[in-house]
């Protein structure tokens, strides 16, 4: 597409963006018959046009809205499928999955034990189930551009043919693909026992990985977990669970009966930088871990006077949330019962507790050392800074001004820490345990094989914020320092605005794409007048282009009813169990690319 | 498109095509199952009506008539049973209301907003809604879970506003979510 295009294009877009929701609320109520057996319903889904734009011809989008490809078959590719749907019948929405599996985190992130979030998944696999326009493509990885040489394992399909082929492309690929890392010594020092939370939750939700590592140790009974996010929680939560719970999940039973038979895990600490304004985790899921602590007897242990000190260090935003308030009181009262169970005074000496989860605020970490006495059950010593929060006045010269930041100050990793103003603990805390999960966040990453020239990809991906560079509605621009739109090219959910948020902001997050999509795009055009160009062929163009070059991912990759395969192997797996579970998940891709071709699954498929 | 005015119409349509709807709902089972390789028709609601348990019978006479205030400020008057839910009365009626977890408290997509009275006149919402509340976008002071109000004949014909979903999502401070 020439400049000029997008120009237009660009112009359309921030022509419309005051309401965007007009756009999706335009045509909120359907016919609830198929919309291809009602040639009035297609009319009446034509995009409405604000008034506004009437007045200028040369802002009405002219590029078509035919052919439509979304990277990544997780909730925020299929959340936009089903927005786009619901306002262009007869467009061809297509999805492109790497794994042999859709649904993304929901089949490989979200915790067993939570089902009830899984149930998104119905709405999804009716959508692709039922309707003959939107296809997905599993075992399609989508690279940035073709290896050289072609790719030395998996085939995959370069970024720039999707671009020819559809009028639109929408990454969807998730920002779930790295860690962040902590940037402390000793991290990195023993993969089985310091390892990412991510890499835990891969192993017990089983997902198939391309190198085989050894399960997390967990032959100790205390476990440091770094973070105070949904992740942490989910991570403590699997550990002091009783694994006989676990059993009637989609947990699979291999890993359950991993947990059974080596987990001697008793103390859990999750460990945060700042204090409880500062939390991550949500409320839902601080209740639920403090609800199962009360239900099985597992003591909730803090450091009172940290506590409080911290509580202290909130700023007005911070406390103006509702969300903010109910989660810090929740934890209050979690704080004042454990410290009443804890008088001084009490003449009963206190029994310890068979099983413990420590909240820790305010400790940065600062080392890992490993001990190398094979009997120790605590080989690992994590060592923390203590942080003094610091609050950053509005005015820095009055004191009693509103707080408007927290500084945790810097940590002075070679030097002594700095003096505590208020005589409160200084120093460092050192945690002798057999684990460590890092649980500080996730990081999106670029397609693989991303061109490392710039000038030979469209965009350049944000390394600093872990996104696609994007313009806050979805609209791919070039860079995070070159706000120029890239004409059909969109992002959406935890690529477009960094790995944070549930299922609902996902959701609202893809609504938001979809509008943007609309209103750059006529759906009623069939080629760019614009340009000349000729009209983009979608699928059948692809197909035939992949048959053509690429007859390696042309074998490779399969339609949705090799997924149901797969589905199917698995639900009737998960109904002969004992107790029964909703699924049994194959944990291998080699044994799902066979199921899904029709073989048989091997009991060795589920171990 | 006529709304407001013509609800008595709609509402008379919907009843004329409520036989066919229910026919196809499937009891509501905790664990997943497969959907039937063929549906007849095709839901425009994100959420398939299938998903969401059986909608009550009532004698006539003893519909509550609902009205939904669409984030476009269009009113679509639906009329349900005693012991219906909001999200499951939506969805019957092909209102576009995002129901993910189907009810079962595990997110908030199914936020709406009630008029204060009728909030006030109901019992308080449950910690574990108020949880999810937290959690949805644009909360108010009379905002509730649509999964969690049965219809009972006191809520005859209150107004249930569905919020915007897309409005300042940029500008949402995307942490705590």
């Amino acid at each position: 597409m020439t400049s000029a295009a997008a120009v237009v294009t660009a112009t359309a877009r921030h022509a419309w963006h005051p309401c965007p929701i007009s756009i999706l609320s335009g045509i909120s109520r359907f016919s609830w018959r198929h919309p291809r057996s009602s040639p009035a319903s297609a009319s009446t889904s034509a995009l409405p046009r604000p008034k506004a734009l009437s007045t200028s011809t040369t802002s009405i989008p002219t590029t078509p809205l035919r052919h439509i490809a979304i990277v990544g078959a997780g909730p925020a590719g299929l959340y936009t499928a089903t927005a786009l749907r619901k306002k262009l019948p007869d467009a061809h929405i297509d999805l492109f999955e790497a794994h042999a599996t859709p649904y993304g985190l929901v089949r490989y992130g979200v915790a067993p034990d939570h089902p009830e979030v899984a149930n998104v998944t119905h709405q999804f696999d009716a959508l692709v189930s039922n309707d003959p326009h939107i296809r997905v493509m599993t075992s399609c990885p989508v690279y940035g551009e073709m290896p050289a040489g072609g790719p030395a394992g998996r085939a995959g399909l370069p970024l720039d043919r999707l671009q020819q082929h559809y009028d639109a492309t929408v990454l969807a690929y998730g920002g779930a693909g790295a860690d962040r890392a902590l940037g402390v010594p000793g991290e990195d020092g023993v993969p089985s026992r310091i390892l990412s939370a991510r890499a835990f939750v891969n192993w017990y939700n089983g997902r198939p990985r391309d190198v085989e590592i050894a399960p997390p140790a967990l032959d100790c009974t205390s476990v440091v977990i770094v973070g105070h996010g949904n992740v942490a929680l989910d991570a403590a939560r699997i550990l002091l669970k009783a694994p006989s719970s676990l059993a009637a999940t989609d947990m699979p039973s291999s890993r359950v009966a991993y947990l059974a038979e080596h987990s001697r895990v008793r103390h859990v600490h999750l460990v945060g930088r700042r204090g409880p304004w500062q939390t991550a985790f949500t409320t839902p899921s601080l209740r639920e871990l403090l609800t199962l602590m009360k239900n099985d007897g597992i003591a909730f242990r803090t450091n009172p006077e940290r506590f409080w000190f911290w509580d202290k260090a909130r700023t007005p935003a911070e406390t103006a949330s509702r969300a903010n308030q109910r989660r810090v009181d929740l934890l209050r009262k979690a704080v004042d019962a454990s410290v009443t169970t804890l008088k001084p005074g009490c003449s009963v000496p206190e029994k310890e507790p068979d099983r413990t989860c420590t909240f820790h605020f305010g400790l940065a970490p600062r080392a890992f050392t490993f001990s190398k006495q094979a009997d120790s059950d605590v080989p690992i010593q994590a060592v923390f800074d203590h942080q003094e929060p610091r609050p950053v006045h509005a005015d820095p010269s009055d004191p009693a001004s509103p707080v408007i930041r927290i500084n945790v100050g810097t940590r002075d990793v070679v030097g002594s820490p700095p003096p505590s103003p208020d005589g409160l603990t200084v120093g460092t805390t050192t945690l002798p345990c057999g684990l460590v999960l890092k649980a500080v966040g996730y990081r999106a990453q670029p397609l693989p094989f991303t061109p490392s020239n710039p000038t030979r990809a469209p965009f350049i991906f944000d390394t600093r914020r872990s996104r696609v560079p994007n313009a806050g509605d979805g609209q791919v621009v070039r860079s995070a320092d070159d706000p120029t739109p890239v004409p059909g090219l969109y992002v959406v959910g935890w690529l477009k605005h960094g790995p944070v948020g549930t299922i609902a902001s996902t959701w609202r997050d893809a609504l938001q794409t979809a509008s943007t999509i609309l209103a750059a795009h006529d759906p009623a055009a069939k080629a760019a007048p614009s340009t000349g160009s000729p009209a983009k062929g979608g699928w059948p163009a692809l197909e035939a282009d992949v048959a053509q070059t690429n007859p390696a991912l042309h074998a490779q990759w399969r339609p949705w009813t090799a997924w149901k395969r797969i589905e199917a192997a698995e639900l009737a797996r998960g109904a002969t169990q004992q107790p029964a579970k909703p699924r049994e998940k194959l944990l291998s891709e080699a044994a799902m690319h066979r199921v899904a071709d029709g073989g048989l699954p091997h009991d060795a498929d589920f171990v | 498109m006529r709304r407001a005015a013509g609800a008595a119409v709609r509402v008379a349509e919907r009843r004329a095509a409520a036989p066919r709807r229910t026919a196809a709902l499937l009891p509501r089972t905790g664990a997943w199952r497969p959907r039937p390789a063929a549906v007849p028709w095709r839901s425009f609601s994100a959420t398939p009506a299938a998903a969401h348990g059986n909608l009550h019978q009532c004698k006539p006479g003893e519909e509550i008539t609902i009205h939904f205030v669409m984030p476009s400020g269009e009113t679509i008057a639906v009329d349900g049973a005693p012991g219906d839910n909001l999200l499951e009365l939506a969805h019957a009626n092909d209102i576009d209301l995002e129901g993910a977890c189907e009810g079962s408290i595990a997110c908030s997509t199914c936020h709406v907003i009630l008029e204060p009275e009728v909030f006030d006149a109901l019992e308080e919402p449950t910690d574990e809604e108020n949880d999810m509340l937290d959690l949805a976008f644009g909360l108010t002071e009379t905002s509730r879970l649509g999964c969690q109000i049965n219809l009972t004949p006191d809520l005859q014909g209150m107004k249930v506003r569905i919020p915007s979903a897309t409005r300042n999502v940029q500008s949402e401070k995307m942490q705590n979510t």
